[in-house]
């Protein structure tokens, strides 16, 4: 295998980017290749140093980037409703709420409308039965020729 | 945050670059404070572009561009505030490792002594080499975030590689 793919290699280990395949080649070779195996300990070393250094991304921050996502999140959905496209729907929706108030006060109208000329009926109704229960009995007695009909039969 | 495929797509890359994009930007600039805001000023204009970001497979090359331009933006105002925050608070080390003190004193000793030596490269070579090393970004994808031929990102990085090398065998040497 050729420095230069050795380097290649060697740079795909570090990046956990090799296969076992490819590692045991690459550990065969570095055996071999002096070259090789010198970027391979300085790759090693540069790592250990990076390592050192690298610092864990801190919670706070971590809380506080998704914190303002979510708020822009919303805001942006918000922003969404408020497009042109829908401005025909909200005004059917303004319509049918208007109309809707409109036909529920004629409704309610009409329902006390209703009530009140039921009661009327009602009052008239035992007004009538007052009236009828007010007058004289009414005896019906037959005619004399019913009476002599009767008698023959 | 809506549960749709864009939050799930930002997310998927938020979990995996904001430890990089983190790192690279804080041996950047060496300023803490700064470089959480270039961080989230980075993964909020992430979020606010995603839809309009065409090459999906340039998302990393777009997050660490946008990183790097704050860095630039940062630098062109330094010289208003200078080092206000370059010194890291004695008072971490003690939260960072479980160590005995002596350990950790060595440790933080290490630990500055490496950030010194990275400071000690020039910037354009610094951050050749941060971003292949915390990102194992390849050549090309380099030379797109950075706008400059492959070759130039090529020899850049070995320059940055073989100073950093010689200065850090001695000071591991030494550390054992």
């Amino acid at each position: 295998m050729k420095t230069d793919e050795i380097i290649n290699l060697t740079d795909a280990y570090f990046a956990s980017k090799t296969t076992p395949e490819e590692e045991r080649l690459l550990f065969s070779s570095l055996a071999q290749d002096w070259e090789g195996r010198n970027y391979f300990k300085d790759s090693m070393l540069l790592k250990t140093a990076l390592q050192t250094i690298e610092e864990p991304f801190p919670e706070h921050l971590d809380e506080k980037i998704l914190k303002e996502l979510q708020l822009r999140d919303k805001s942006e959905s918000f922003q969404e409703y408020l497009h042109p496209r829908f401005l025909p729907l909200y005004a059917v929706t303004v319509c049918v709420v208007i109309f809707t108030f409109i036909f529920f006060n004629k409704m309610e109208s009409y329902k006390s409308e209703m009530d009140k000329a039921m009661q009327t009926v009602k009052n008239q109704e035992y007004t009538i039965e007052l009236l009828m229960n007010g007058l004289p009995t009414v005896q019906v007695k037959p005619t004399s020729q019913q009476v002599y009909k009767l008698m023959n039969n | 945050m809506k549960n749709d495929g864009g939050s799930t797509e930002f997310l998927l890359v938020y979990t995996k670059l904001k430890q990089p994009v983190f790192n690279y930007v804080l041996k950047m600039i060496r300023d803490r404070q700064q470089c959480e805001d270039i961080v989230q000023n980075t993964f909020l204009k992430l979020f606010s572009h995603m839809p309009n970001i065409r090459e999906k497979d340039r998302i990393t090359q777009w997050v660490f561009r946008t990183a790097r331009n704050d860095i630039y933006q940062y630098y062109r105002t330094k010289h208003t505030h200078v080092d206000r925050f370059n010194v890291e608070d004695v008072n971490d080390i003690h939260e960072a490792s479980p160590d005995n003190p002596e350990t950790q004193y060595e440790q933080y000793n290490l630990k500055e002594i490496v950030n010194k030596e990275l400071d000690k490269l020039p910037v354009e070579q610094k951050e050749i080499f941060l971003l292949r090393e915390y990102e194992y970004l390849s050549y090309r994808e380099i030379a797109q975030i950075l706008d400059m031929d492959e070759e130039l990102v090529k020899s850049r990085l070995f320059k940055a590689r073989t100073k950093l090398v010689s200065r850090l065998k001695k000071i591991f040497t030494i550390n054992g």
